[in-house]
């Protein structure tokens, strides 16, 4: 089968929305296994539609976490206990067992007592002794275990919480970050339309000569400031070691007016050098860093300021 | 600086999930729960219910993430579509309760308002460039399909597309989408 063909039909736009029926998903999965093409096609689909819900992201309630673990039985807070519990138990347990056999000795070593002469007294309080340190000893024991235990969780939920803390900050400054550059893009934008707005605002219209039909830029100037600012409509991305220069033709001469480099999806205006006359503006095509006189041949596009 | 949680790795987070490790449950809410109540407050519109239906989604995750397979795709598409098919269903279904009780128009009326306001109330600048710069007609397409739960067929009646189209349509939405989505990336690394 034609690999591009089958990647242009858009089954795999569909088996990623869950539209396709079962015999196509099939053919989906089996052929992602043999394509490298198309399951990196595929994982671009999922990629893309992944980033367009990732836009819509909002916090839910936050009592919905803890309802959420109260049905599935188990709450957020139990958990450092549930986990506590159970070591504790298994050392409660074993100190218990020992505890009664040695209850057992006791009893038997009683017995003993009563039935025998008082010269095997002393050896009997000797085993009750033993038995009883013994007691303390294995008791001591389980209880250090369960320090130890409950130090062991306690120091690695710290980690835990200084690790989300560590994430936390990352995620902030992030959101800083982010916050920073929506506001230079606002502030930027707003000067834009202040400057279009602007009443001593001229705007001239460079429209593409001959060779060039469609394309178009549009160059604001102001007649106060003499600023002068740029916005590209609609050129071809110029090829590596090329650059479009702008040019203000001042009686006759052709000045450079500043080098303008293109960014895909960017509308926003580009700052040029200041003019107080120029009686047209045109671009041109020239080597990274602009040269000092315009290459005709390769001019896009001009427009007369009418002055 | 610390290492991070041992749960950022995915795989591992699965495996513990699939072992019912359940501070691997809470890290993945923690994680994801915003993304996913984002996308599901978006197909069902009111806060309330979503906040049920991302509940429901997330006992469903925790019960059936043994059906997660690695290489169908990511664990946040399997997540997604987890909630995004639940989601589709309940409102689905609650339009169906609510044809039954003769209220299709006035609550058709009530739905396509609550859109406008979710989408007014959106403030987050990210989606409103995107959605500025999608084409309105393709806009409409995705978010039938992706949202709604749209079929090809629905599609073609809904939308006037030919039933044969709908598919290299779609196709030609999201590949624009994507577009969109890239240099938006771009701009805000450019920052």
């Amino acid at each position: 089968m034609d690999t591009e063909n089958y990647i242009a039909s858009g089954v795999l736009e569909s088996y990623a929305l869950g539209l396709c029926s079962k015999e196509e998903a099939v053919e989906v999965e089996k052929l992602c296994k043999e394509s490298e093409l198309i399951k990196n096609e595929l994982e671009n689909v999922q990629q893309t539609l992944n980033q367009y819900a990732l836009l819509y992201s909002s916090a839910p309630k936050q009592e919905t976490k803890t309802a959420l673990f109260k049905t599935l039985g188990f709450s957020e807070s139990n958990n450092i206990s549930v986990n506590l519990k159970d070591p504790v138990k298994a050392n409660f347990i074993k100190p218990n067992i020992i505890t009664q056999s040695s209850m057992t000795k006791n009893i038997g070593s009683e017995q003993l007592n009563n039935n025998n002469a008082a010269a095997a007294q002393a050896p009997i309080i000797q085993i009750q002794k033993t038995a009883t340190a013994k007691y303390y000893l294995v008791a001591a024991v389980a209880l250090f275990i369960m320090s130890l235990l409950g130090n062991i969780l306690l120091f690695s939920k710290w980690q835990n919480t200084e690790d989300a803390l560590v994430a936390i900050n990352i995620e902030r400054s992030v959101l800083a970050n982010n916050l920073k550059s929506n506001q230079v893009r606002l502030e930027q934008l707003s000067g834009d339309i202040a400057l279009i707005g602007n009443q001593s605002t001229q705007k001239v219209m460079l429209k593409g000569i001959e060779k060039h039909p469609d394309m178009l830029a549009t160059v604001y100037w102001n007649k106060e400031s003499n600023a002068v600012y740029l916005e590209i409509k609609k050129l071809p991305m110029p090829e590596k070691g090329k650059q479009y220069q702008l040019w203000a033709m001042v009686n006759g001469k052709p000045m450079d007016a500043g080098m303008v480099t293109i960014i895909e999806g960017d509308s926003s205006l580009h700052k040029m050098k200041d003019f107080s006359k120029a009686q047209a503006f045109a671009i041109t095509l020239e080597k990274v860093g602009g040269s000092t006189t315009p290459d005709l041949t390769q001019l896009f596009v001009i427009g007369s300021s009418g002055s | 600086m610390k290492k991070a949680s041992p749960y950022a790795s995915e795989p591992f987070l699965v495996q513990s999930l699939i072992n019912k490790d359940r501070e691997a449950f809470s890290y993945l809410y923690d994680n994801y729960n915003k993304a996913l109540f984002g996308i599901i407050h978006r197909i069902v519109g009111e806060e309330d219910l979503a906040n049920d239906v991302l509940q429901e989604a997330f006992v469903k995750i925790w019960k059936n993430i043994d059906g997660y397979q690695v290489g169908k795709g990511s664990l946040f598409t399997w997540l997604l579509n987890i909630c995004r098919n639940l989601s589709i269903d309940t409102l689905r279904s609650k339009e169906y309760k609510n044809q039954l009780q003769n209220q299709n128009l006035e609550d058709n009326v009530n739905n396509v308002d609550r859109q406008e306001q979710m989408e007014s109330k959106v403030d987050h600048i990210g989606l409103k460039e995107v959605l500025q710069k999608l084409k309105p007609d393709q806009k409409i397409l995705i978010d039938k399909v992706y949202f709604e739960g749209y079929t090809h067929d629905e599609v073609s009646k809904e939308l006037n597309i030919p039933l044969g189209t709908v598919k290299t349509r779609i196709r030609a939405a999201i590949i624009h989408l994507k577009g969109i989505l890239n240099v938006q990336g771009e701009q805000r690394v450019g920052y």
